[in-house]
């Protein structure tokens, strides 16, 4: 959530799909967004379904994410400095000694996306599918756009030896950014037309002004968890969106 | 109903596909109970892949037989809720390689369409079932699968039924054959359905997990 003097107002919720919630499976996506010291940091991820501990690797990936940038909230988050988020991310989805000896690393196979907004500028970073979306002078835009497989199911993720290669950083101004959103792949059917892979905007608009606005994590979660949703998509479904309160 | 219930509209997309040949030997040797088993198993596929809500819209079955009248598609791609299988009548030889060709071509087309129409799709199955061995030339149909599998076009995927000759078949196809334990082909398309709904609801990035085969398929 937002921090009170803050002017973003920020709200997180993933949920399980209706597949895994028919199965008992747990949801398998994870993510956080919060104000930190003046900057909005997010980040989602999709641990991958056929991963023995997708929940664990998901969460895991989130919440170190979330610590790199709080520790690097001021600062220059060029590439190189987004490659050792990650790679300490990855670090910590390696077997610890907790885990059953035949535990793996792809194990906590899980996909990761991370944005920063903070003074001028827009920092995101990714591997694997998922997407952000900013609004900006009312106009919506897709940060480092996936560069999509022929195929809807298939896509890399951070445990991957090639993962470095896969990692995609884009640095856009943030002047006149007022909505921000990261959503992972559950979601794409109805926020975007895949044909031109361009944000539906009579889906985002109003999640920017539910999150400026008086919106809850439990309404988010709620309208994630909802049959209308469920009907379109049997998958977890995760949404991280802050809207910029205008000074009044 | 809360708020967002209310204000969030949905994109309109259509359902993502996934393609599914089921490339059935329908030769002389399959007369008797090995056909009437295979008939039960495909409205047993049918049945289940129609109670599943998204797998009906998303999965697309066609099927192809070969046998004595040579190479027929007796079910062009149409969506699982539509599939109604038809009884097939088995004789004569045993065109697998003709077959397999037709098999790979309908995919390619469907492809085609499919980005043609901008509608996003999993990577398409063909399941090639067998008692038998291919009684036309077979070696172009066998460097199409690998190169199909090689450039990630297809999963192609060969059973055989008790008789068949698992050596050309594993000369044919990419992965290991499988063998169907006695005529359990309603558990082997049981297993099937359950396979392609999985995969028709899994997320970008999932290397599907699928179920066992142990039900259906000999060690």
């Amino acid at each position: 959530m937002g921090g009170g003097l803050s002017s973003w107002g920020a709200i997180a919720a993933s949920v399980a799909g209706a597949g895994h919630r028919a199965r008992a499976v747990e949801c398998q996506d994870a993510c956080a967004i919060e104000v930190h010291e003046g900057a909005l940091l997010l980040a989602v991820a999709d641990g991958a379904g056929s991963a023995r501990l997708a929940a664990s690797g998901s969460s895991i990936a989130v919440a170190v994410a979330m610590e790199e940038l709080r520790v690097r909230a001021a600062d220059d988050l060029c590439g190189a400095r987004l490659v050792d988020v990650f790679a300490s991310v990855r670090a910590a989805l390696e077997p610890s000694g907790d885990d059953d000896p035949l535990t793996s690393l792809g194990d906590r196979a899980t996909t990761l996306l991370v944005a920063r907004v903070s003074g001028d500028a827009v920092v995101t970073a990714q591997v694997g599918d998922g997407a952000v979306v900013v609004r900006r002078d009312g106009a919506l835009e897709v940060l480092c756009p996936v560069d999509r497989g022929e195929y809807l199911n298939e896509t890399c993720f951070l445990t991957s030896a090639s993962w470095e290669s896969e990692l995609r950083v884009g640095v856009v101004p943030a002047a006149g950014i007022d909505g921000i959103a990261a959503l992972t792949d559950g979601l794409q059917l109805v926020a975007f037309d895949m044909a031109t892979g361009s944000p539906h905007a009579p889906f985002f608009d109003p999640l920017f002004s539910f999150a400026s606005g008086d919106g809850s994590v439990d309404e988010l979660a709620s309208f994630l968890g909802s049959d209308r949703v469920a009907e379109r998509t049997d998958d977890d479904v995760t949404l991280a969106v802050a809207g910029f309160r205008s000074p009044c | 109903m809360t708020q967002l219930d209310v204000s969030v509209e949905f994109a309109t997309n259509p359902e993502p596909r996934c393609a599914c040949v089921l490339l059935l030997d329908v030769s002389g040797s399959m007369a008797g109970r090995p056909i009437d088993a295979l008939n039960e198993g495909l409205r047993a596929f049918a049945a289940d892949l129609g109670a599943d809500a998204l797998a009906r819209q998303r999965v697309e079955v066609a099927v192809v037989t070969f046998g004595g009248d040579g190479v027929h598609t007796v079910h062009d791609f149409s969506t699982a809720g539509q599939f109604e299988p038809r009884s097939l009548v088995a004789g004569g030889g045993t065109p697998m390689g003709a077959g397999i060709v037709t098999a790979i071509d309908l995919v390619e087309a469907r492809k085609t369409q499919y980005k043609a129409n901008g509608i996003v799709y999993y990577r398409p199955w063909v399941f090639l079932i067998t008692d038998g061995e291919p009684t036309d030339e077979w070696s172009g149909a066998a460097a199409r699968v690998k190169a199909a599998e090689e450039a990630n076009g297809l999963a192609f995927f060969t059973v055989g039924v008790e008789g068949a000759n698992l050596d050309v078949l594993g000369s044919i196809a990419v992965r290991t054959p499988l063998t169907l334990q006695g005529l359990k082909f309603v558990e082997l398309f049981v297993w099937l359905s359950q396979s392609q709904r999985t995969v028709s609801s899994s997320k970008p990035g999932d290397q599907t997990a699928l179920p066992s085969v142990e039900g259906w398929a000999a060690v």
